[in-house]
């Protein structure tokens, strides 16, 4: 199932009112879509977080 | 995805035994109109199309799974119903097996996909996730669902717009995240930033005393040599004054001759009395008589000749045995496998040293008397030594009175840095000291320190990777509630423009409008609405909600018009088509004028009309007027398809349910 515009559109907002990179919006993005087409694993979704995880950046405004 | 409804089958159960056909993979049609008189089995169908779809059936109470027996008969034993569904031009067949004997429902699912049949509810993961409870009751539709929509003390529209709209796979991010986060920490003490701290301010402490022992060390070691520059300063100024001295002068050098040789005849006798101390035996006959009696236990045991592993080994390489018996394979085999009862080459060796030593010290009985005199001679060296540095001491002294030297007063001396430098020396040999495992904070050894210190800094590391994990995932928890709340925010402004949109066509006449959707969806001026008013609501919010995104799903619908005015069943039946596609309607007779006519011009022909009765007394009238083709017989039910038939339909009375 495609993702609905408006939750991309959402995530783009969001991240960017965070202060975060825009890889972050992106590495939601392609989370997000993939658990829309398919059941994901707990490994994939682990994969998932992890690439997320190393793009948030603490000392971005937002971001505590 | 698609997903289609082609048709399902049912047999002993509280509906009519019947066979439906809607479509095939070639061809299904966008409308499907089941025309069933009250009583016929409409809302148990379409529960078992819930059930079917959901697997929710496994889960039924035994009176709910009698209650769905033929009620007609309730000898029978069993049921069956059979849902087939087209998902993206693959079939997909629901099971489901009823036992009326002992409760219970069985479930068999069928795809290509899945190689064919399995036991139990398993349709593949890609489908299921659109099969949840919670999703199918968006598309298999009945009128009180609008009515939960609108209730304020319920969340259905909340819930519809997360379910379609995958809202809800912002929480499964957050799940993960939590997931990842007990994973890491799981066998980790301190993971907060208080912890963090404490041990940040233990490396602190560590720090400082390391620096301040440091600081000692080196005001020691200053110390130390200075005291040693004095002590040798000192040593040296009695040397001086002592040669100055011609009248002890000789004495003392002679004297000093004599230390020298004493030390060596001392050093001498140690290392003579330190070979002795080798041989316990030869310090006391308590040791003789212990190794005595040990060599005769183990002779008397017999060890280690006879219980040599080698002996066996040995033995097993033989034809015969000892005992005059042949040695076969198995025999060999045996012996090999219990050799390792026995010692082996490496400790029998050992014993047989030991012995021999023993033997060796027994039989040399004399040197106990050599030991002895060792002893004497070195206490003899001792005394020698002694009184020679007594006597130099004293000559010294002397010899330091004859040159005018406060002899007294240069000995205080000596003795005083002597004190302080065996201080100094020892408070070095602590703070140079190995770590030991019973160190504790009050420690002042370096070394030790060091080591604190190390694991106090790995200690923090961890932490503070867990510290910041935590903070990261914080971020992406708080980003993803933000992002769910804004998007559906999102979605129910576009919902609210579009479903007023539609309401303004379908409800000219008695128009409502969506003010809000919270949990439940808010009427503009108005708490409650008219039944027409509330199935025109529920209608055009999920289908509104059903079109957004690519997916695609069967509007499966029980008495689609029932309660709608004239007015409204023709914008409801031209709106309805337009925006699903397939469209399946169970409707009563009295439901066709205006809907029928407004559905038709939606779809043109492109529309299945099927009619059903029970066979009873009450429809016995009717068998006359069945049409020639089109009519299937089952044992309790008719079918008849076709548009004549269906629209000229009528029961004269209606059964009651």
């Amino acid at each position: 199932m495609s993702l609905d515009i408006e939750v991309e559109n959402a995530v783009l907002a969001t991240v960017s009112e965070f202060g975060q990179p825009e890889k972050v919006a992106k590495r939601l993005i392609s989370w997000l879509k993939d658990m829309s087409e398919r059941d994901l694993n707990s490994g994939e979704n682990n994969d998932h977080f992890e690439v997320l995880k190393n793009s948030i950046d603490l000392g971005a405004a937002g971001g505590n | 995805m698609e997903i289609k409804l082609l048709g399902w089958e049912s047999q002993g159960l509280r509906c009519p035994d019947l066979k439906i056909d809607i479509g095939t993979l070639e061809h299904v049609p966008k409308i499907t109109l089941i025309q069933m008189p009250n009583g016929t089995g409409k809302t148990t169908t379409l529960n078992l199309i819930r059930a079917a779809l959901t697997g929710e059936a496994s889960n039924w109470s035994d009176d709910k799974i009698l209650q769905l027996r033929h009620k007609d008969d309730t000898s029978t034993s069993s049921g069956k119903f059979i849902l087939r569904l087209m998902v993206d031009n693959q079939p997909l067949t629901f099971d489901l097996s009823f036992d009326f004997i002992n409760p219970s429902v069985t479930y068999r699912t069928s795809s290509p996909s899945m190689g064919g049949v399995e036991i139990g509810y398993s349709p593949q993961a890609s489908v299921k996730r659109f099969l949840r409870p919670k999703f199918t009751s968006l598309f298999v539709f009945d009128g009180e669902y609008a009515t939960h929509l609108l209730n304020e003390n319920e969340s259905r529209a909340e819930e519809a717009i997360d379910s379609l709209c995958q809202l809800d796979l912002l929480d499964q991010i957050q799940t993960a995240a939590e997931v990842a986060w007990n994973r890491e920490t799981k066998n980790k003490g301190a993971k907060t930033p208080q912890g963090l701290s404490a041990y940040k301010n233990k490396e602190q402490q560590i720090i400082e005393k390391i620096s301040l022992v440091n600081k000692r060390k080196k005001e020691a070691e200053v110390n130390l040599k200075s005291i040693k520059d004095e002590i040798e300063s000192i040593n040296n100024n009695i040397g001086d004054k002592i040669k100055q001295s011609e009248k002890y002068r000789d004495e003392l050098e002679k004297l000093k001759l004599k230390e020298k040789d004493c030390e060596i005849e001392l050093e001498r006798q140690v290392n003579a009395a330190m070979s002795y101390l080798r041989h316990p035996e030869l310090l006391h006959k308590q040791f003789l008589n212990g190794l005595t009696a040990l060599k005769e236990n183990l002779d008397k045991a017999k060890l280690p000749d006879v219980t040599s592993k080698q002996f066996f080994i040995e033995l097993a390489e033989e034809a015969l045995c000892v005992c005059g018996r042949p040695i076969g394979h198995d025999e060999k085999e045996h012996i090999l496998f219990q050799t390792s009862q026995y010692l082996g080459n490496d400790v029998s060796g050992l014993i047989n040293a030991m012995k021999q030593d023993i033997d060796v010290a027994i039989n040399s009985t004399d040197d106990q008397k050599l030991f002895s005199t060792s002893l004497e001679n070195l206490r003899k060296a001792s005394n020698d030594f002694y009184d020679i540095e007594t006597e130099l001491e004293l000559l010294e002294r002397n010899a330091l009175e004859d040159t005018g030297a406060d002899v007294t007063n240069l000995h205080e001396k000596l003795t005083a840095l002597n004190t302080k430098r065996n201080s100094l020396e020892q408070a070095l040999d602590l703070i140079n000291a190995p770590p030991r495992a019973d160190d504790n904070e009050s420690v002042i050894s370096l070394p030790s320190l060091d080591k604190q210190l190390k694991n106090v800094r790995e200690l923090i590391a961890e932490i503070t990777e867990t510290v910041e994990l935590r903070d990261k995932i914080d971020v992406i928890n708080r980003m993803a509630g933000k992002i769910k709340s804004f998007a559906r925010s999102e979605i129910k402004q576009a919902l609210i423009n579009e479903c007023n949109t539609n309401l303004e066509k379908i409800l000219a006449a008695n128009p409502v409008t969506i003010s809000k959707i919270d949990r439940s969806i808010h009427l503009s001026g108005q708490k409650e609405a008219s039944v027409g008013q509330t199935l025109a609501v529920g209608y055009t919010f999920l289908t509104a909600a059903l079109s957004r995104g690519t997916n695609k799903f069967p509007l499966i619908v029980d008495s689609p018009a029932g309660p709608l005015d004239d007015n409204v069943r023709k914008e409801i039946g031209e709106m309805v088509p337009m925006l699903c596609e397939q469209f399946i309607a169970f409707t009563i007779s009295t439901e066709r004028e205006h809907f029928l006519p407004a559905l038709e011009k939606s779809a043109g022909d492109n529309i299945k009309y099927l009619t059903i009765y029970r066979k009873n007394v009450g429809t016995t009238h009717l068998t006359d007027e069945l049409p020639k083709n089109g009519v299937n017989n089952s044992e309790n039910a008719v079918i008849v398809e076709g548009r004549d038939y269906f629209t000229k339909f009528t029961i004269v009375k209606e059964m009651e349910e």
